[in-house]
């Protein structure tokens, strides 16, 4: 199949490298994101196999040329990482639980966040989420300091703040669990 | 739809220490009894510590792909920027590496060729990736042994950082070897009141890493003498460590911040002050922070 003459998957197969690049961002971005963590000592190996398959198809004319490049790059990430997600899940075993009396009073596992996925939780954080996030933290804004210079009700700001803290709880929650069993395995 | 709790709205500021005792108390209460809000008050209080410690980076944008590829061509003084980065985020740190592992020959055709090559190479020997994992836990057990007999023996040597993606485990460090646990990350000097951090020290672990990100004046000499310290409530100094100026300067301008090792059988479960302080000048401290240790079975010897 021909692509467009300037369209990325066409300078992809002419390796410039430019669009080499694109398409290389495209394939980080997917495999770090949380549900793939676990497979973080794979990502460089899985990075060129999923560049392979992209030049693969291409030169197969598998792509529909009609269809966004962006989103078929990003499909063949996430096959790639589930087939390694599932050959990492069957020869793991299931983590022991641990008795809650031997639990410390603040969860091991946060401790044991590293800084690569928190700032990886932030990226995918909405941008309101990332500046509430920024003044509450780091430069210790209260949430009258916040409504205020919002122009919301406190209730408001405490509401958002609280949701976009959930999401990243359960962006990190999915990236420890699988590292956790990546390492009993 | 998750059932939530009214109790979970204070957890960010539960996780950001800005709870009075009043309000404090019944949150710390009502964790322990709820499993969910417990994950959750993990995952803050880990999100607020590395967000107080990597302050504004942590939002500084991505370098372009473009500058990617060449650091990993060359990196020179002028990317040190990007060097920085990349200890934070994994995507640009991937990305880098598979430019490099594309080499010279950086074309989509050539990761296809290292495709085929690791194919074989996994063909060929399936247990080639167990040795090489064994030798590099051997090298790590060698270090952690050496750091543990320069460091417990008197604290007189620096220690050298720890590589970054290096994280040891209590529970898979040999007996003999020095079990430190996860390092303990002070938090930034921030306006108001600081946080109480609070660190679980595990049966047979020997020591605590401390990495206080705290800086000097600018006006300090290079031969000024300045000591950590952690004083148990009440004041009682348990463990200190005198440096110059100039080698702290040199363990903040490689790591950003400097790196302790405090022996855990000096720390009981309490409260404590860690301190920075010019030795001339021990009561005007220059940076501290309080702490909460916390053996989760058993005291001290």
């Amino acid at each position: 199949m021909d692509y467009a003459e300037h369209s990325t998957a066409r300078r992809l197969l002419e390796n410039e490298p430019q669009a080499l690049s694109e398409v290389i961002r495209w394939i980080s971005t997917t495999l770090t994101s949380p549900r793939f963590w676990s497979l973080r000592e794979e990502w460089p190996d899985l990075v060129q196999e999923a560049l392979a398959r992209v030049v693969e198809s291409l030169q197969q004319g598998r792509f529909d040329a009609s269809r966004d490049f962006r989103v078929y790059v990003q499909g063949i990430v996430r096959h790639v990482s589930l087939q390694a997600l599932a050959r990492l899940v069957a020869s793991a075993r299931i983590p022991e639980e641990v008795p809650a009396h031997q639990k410390p009073p603040v969860d091991p596992e946060g401790a044991a966040i590293s800084g690569q996925l928190v700032r990886r939780v932030l990226d995918l954080a909405s941008e309101e989420c990332r500046e509430l996030m920024r003044l509450y933290f780091i430069e210790a804004r209260s949430y009258e300091e916040l409504a205020a210079s919002c122009a919301l009700p406190v209730g408001t700001i405490k509401s958002r703040l609280f949701r976009c803290l959930e999401s990243a709880h359960e962006a990190l929650r999915a990236g420890v669990f699988r590292r956790r069993v990546k390492e009993k395995a | 739809m998750r059932e939530q709790h009214p109790i979970q709205m204070e957890l960010a500021a539960y996780a950001a220490g800005r709870l009075d005792e009043s309000m404090r108390r019944p949150v710390a209460q009502h964790l322990t009894q709820c499993e969910e809000c417990r994950a959750m008050a993990g995952s803050l209080n880990a999100l607020a510590e590395h967000l107080r410690a990597g302050g504004e980076e942590l939002f500084a944008p991505h370098p372009s792909s473009e500058e990617l590829r060449d650091f990993s061509k060359k990196a020179t003084a002028a990317s040190e920027p990007i060097a920085s980065h990349l200890e934070i985020c994994a995507t640009c740190d991937l990305e880098v590496e598979a430019w490099s592992r594309m080499g010279e020959k950086a074309t989509a055709a050539a990761s296809a060729e290292n495709v085929a090559a690791l194919r074989r190479r996994e063909k060929s020997g399936r247990g080639t990736r167990a040795l090489l994992a064994a030798a590099a836990g051997v090298m790590l057990g060698i270090g952690l042994g050496y750091l543990a007999r320069e460091r417990l023996a008197g604290f007189s040597a620096r220690i050298p950082a720890l590589p970054a993606r290096v994280e040891p485990s209590v529970e898979q460090a040999p007996r003999e070897l020095l079990r430190i646990g996860p390092q303990l990350l002070l938090p930034r000097p921030l306006r108001g009141e600081p946080t109480r951090l609070t660190y679980a020290i595990r049966p047979q672990q020997d020591g605590v890493i401390m990495a206080c990100p705290a800086a000097l004046p600018e006006a300090s000499p290079s031969g000024a003498r300045f000591r950590f310290e952690l004083l148990r409530e009440g004041g009682e100094r348990v463990w200190s460590q005198e440096m110059t100026a100039s080698d702290i300067r040199d363990h903040r301008e490689q790591t950003g911040v400097v790196t302790l090792l405090v022996r855990a059988d000096l720390l009981r479960s309490g409260l404590y002050e860690f301190k920075l302080v010019d030795v001339d000048r021990p009561d005007e401290p220059l940076y501290h922070t309080p702490l909460e240790f916390s053996r989760l079975s058993g005291e001290a010897p």
